[in-house]
């Protein structure tokens, strides 16, 4: 293990610190020299895609060597890993043992994980390992703002993301956000994210954690209602709409026949397409099973 | 009549229509040999389980014998780890239960259970299973459904299922059941054919698919057959996503555990699984025309076994819950429930 490796380490180590941003991109290398990286203004990294594979085996050599297991060189050689592959478990976890121990700092290491969520916006992992963080911070002190603006961030980067509404919906719960505040932010986003499932599941999650009640699902149906209107062929309305239908049909007061008939009567007035199609076929095998089968 | 449903364009005049066995075999022993290639060092954090894939895929292709046996063997032994009684997925790294249940999988596919410290392997997951009996996959504390599918599939394969609650384990995976009939990877999660996969598989192993009632099995079957798309005729994992070869596997397995393996147009299905080969360097990709990978290569040849598209002699019978060759299920007599 050369000083020259373990110094290029370093310094990108250092950029990594630095920047606010990371790309990669293809960078020439040429015969005299190799090109790692390219910073641009102090703050934009370019990491260069054609040598990840000599960096991440650099790094696990250091991450796995005895002569390199001081906690400062293990920050160092697990920063730049997990830039360069984002789902390496063990080198989170050797982070989680330098912040249990103070030596890499909670906003800090929260910042980096900004940087990498918008690099790999859909990670499990990086979400994962930021609620761990979360958890070990005084909950007072986390910005509930911050974290939404990074769901948001992350879901439109990535579209019908997993792993951004699943720690959106986990903000929701730990945080104690405020439900109706929250409906009201999902419809201005689902306004200008019409396609998006996630973003539609999300919102009958919500429904689902007030209390039920005919009118509430009756609004919902209006406004969705409103969308098809000018909309009638997008898919994600079409379920949300069968969403909407299957948690009315739990509430015990509902008149399951009424309900799928008055169903069957609206959608005529929207224009005839694949899906409007799919859910009559739906809402007849319903209605004639009296709500058990969804299929013949 | 609209914007149609999003998908893929697939030529069907034009694709692969034949199933290419020696490519494919080539493909996987080709993959798993370089160490000079890419992939070795980006993927070591999953290694274990990217064996698994190879072996079983090759297996199913009746052509295990194909692969260095003692040295894959040799590799597992070294991803041991003795403090905590699970296994890594590669040397060095820390373990984790879904690199476990990879390890035993290998382990009872090339028969050398013998290798298998029952009793640390029993205590090493009886231990990461918590008070509301959900699991969690390392010391970190992690909890997701697909934990508690490798638990009881882990306990299953050496026989010792009774070593965790099994009422409480239960318990945890119907509160993650939604409104929908499907199952998120924690309560109130999106459903997502994954987690469906191991939720069912997991009510499979224990026996108690019974606690779905028939409405909810309606439900969730036709939620999963919604996942065929029209035009492509492959499957995605939820609403509005594109098809992926993958969720042949997660959500053709998930229906042949609710008895609704029927729901999906087959003929079309096969022709799209077809269609992801790649001719040149053999394997499967995710849909047709990108890059193979020993994940989906397996997960094609599992679906088109599922949906009998070639005879036995061609592909082997693959086991709706385990992704094993059933073969090998029907030799250790292991019981579980299909509707």
């Amino acid at each position: 293990m050369s000083i020259t490796n373990w110094s290029l380490i370093s310094l990108l180590s250092s950029s990594i610190e630095q920047c606010k941003s990371i790309e990669f991109m293809p960078l020439t290398s040429t015969d005299e020299y190799k090109v790692y990286c390219y910073c641009e203004e102090n703050i934009y990294l370019c990491l260069n895609i054609l040598e990840i594979k000599p960096i991440v085996s650099l790094c696990y050599s250091f991450i796995f060597s005895k002569d390199y297991q001081q906690d400062n060189q293990l920050n160092i050689s697990t920063r730049v890993l997990l830039c360069y592959t984002t789902e390496c478990l063990t080198s989170w976890n050797i982070r989680r043992r330098l912040l249990l121990s103070r030596i890499i700092n909670i906003q800090e290491e929260l910042q980096f994980l900004d940087i990498l969520l918008n690099l790999k916006p859909k990670s499990e992992q990086l979400f994962r390992y930021r609620r761990w963080i979360l958890k070990q911070e005084e909950i007072d002190k986390v910005s509930t703002n911050k974290e939404l603006e990074l769901c948001d961030r992350t879901a439109e980067k990535h579209f019908i993301n997993y792993a951004s509404w699943l720690h959106r919906r986990w903000i929701i719960q730990y945080l104690n956000v405020n439900i109706d505040e929250e409906l009201e932010r999902n419809r201005l986003w689902l306004e200008k994210n019409l396609s998006d499932s996630s973003g539609y599941s999300f919102r009958a999650h919500l429904l689902s954690k007030k209390v039920l009640d005919e009118n509430l699902i009756r609004n919902e149906l209006n406004m969705n209602d409103n969308m098809l209107e000018f909309y009638y062929d997008r898919e994600s309305l079409w379920i949300y709409r069968q969403t909407l239908i299957f948690l009315a049909m739990k509430l015990q007061i509902i008149d399951k026949k009424q309900l799928l008939s008055n169903e069957l009567d609206s959608i005529k007035k929207i224009q005839e397409n694949f899906f409007s199609n799919r859910y009559s076929r739906l809402l007849n095998t319903l209605l004639s099973s009296d709500g058990k089968q969804f299929r013949t | 009549m609209g914007t149609p449903q999003r998908d893929v364009k697939v030529n069907y005049s034009e694709v692969q229509k034949d199933l290419l066995i020696e490519q494919h075999c080539a493909f996987l022993i080709g993959y798993g040999r370089s160490h000079n290639t890419y992939e070795y060092g980006a993927t070591d954090y999953l290694r274990m389980s990217g064996i698994y894939w190879l072996c079983t895929c090759l297996d199913l292709l009746h052509s295990l014998k194909l692969i260095d046996q003692e040295h894959i063997i040799d590799y597992i032994q070294k991803c041991y780890d003795k403090n905590s009684g699970g296994y890594s997925p590669c040397p060095n790294h820390d373990p984790h239960l879904l690199y476990t249940l990879s390890a035993v999988q290998l382990l009872v596919q090339l028969n050398r259970t013998d290798l298998i410290d029952k009793q640390s392997l029993c205590s090493y997951i009886k231990q990461l299973q918590q008070d509301d009996g959900s699991f969690i996959g390392d010391q970190w504390g992690e909890i997701d459904t697909r934990f508690s599918f490798c638990a009881v599939a882990c306990l299953k394969l050496i026989d010792s299922l009774d070593t965790i609650d099994i009422d409480r384990a239960t318990n945890f995976i119907m509160s993650c059941l939604n409104f929908d009939g499907g199952f998120g990877c924690i309560p109130g999660a999106e459903s997502h054919a994954g987690q469906i996969y191991c939720c069912l598989g997991f009510l499979s192993l224990v026996q108690r698919l019974d606690n779905l009632d028939l409405s909810t099995r309606n439900m969730l079957a036709w939620w999963l057959c919604e996942r065929q798309l029209d035009k492509s005729g492959g499957l995605n994992g939820r609403p509005e996503k594109l098809p992926d070869v993958c969720y042949s596997w997660w959500v053709l397995a998930s229906l042949k555990i609710l008895g609704k393996i029927q729901w999906i147009n087959r003929e079309k299905l096969s022709k799209f699984i077809l269609a992801s080969q790649d001719d040149e360097t053999g394997g499967c990709s995710d849909r047709p025309g990108n890059v193979p990978d020993p994940f989906h290569t397996l997960f094609g040849i599992a679906g088109l076994s599922l949906l009998n598209t070639y005879d036995e002699n061609i592909i082997r019978k693959v086991n709706p819950v385990l992704c094993m060759p059933e073969y090998i299920i029907q030799k250790l007599e292991i019981k579980m429930q299909l509707l």
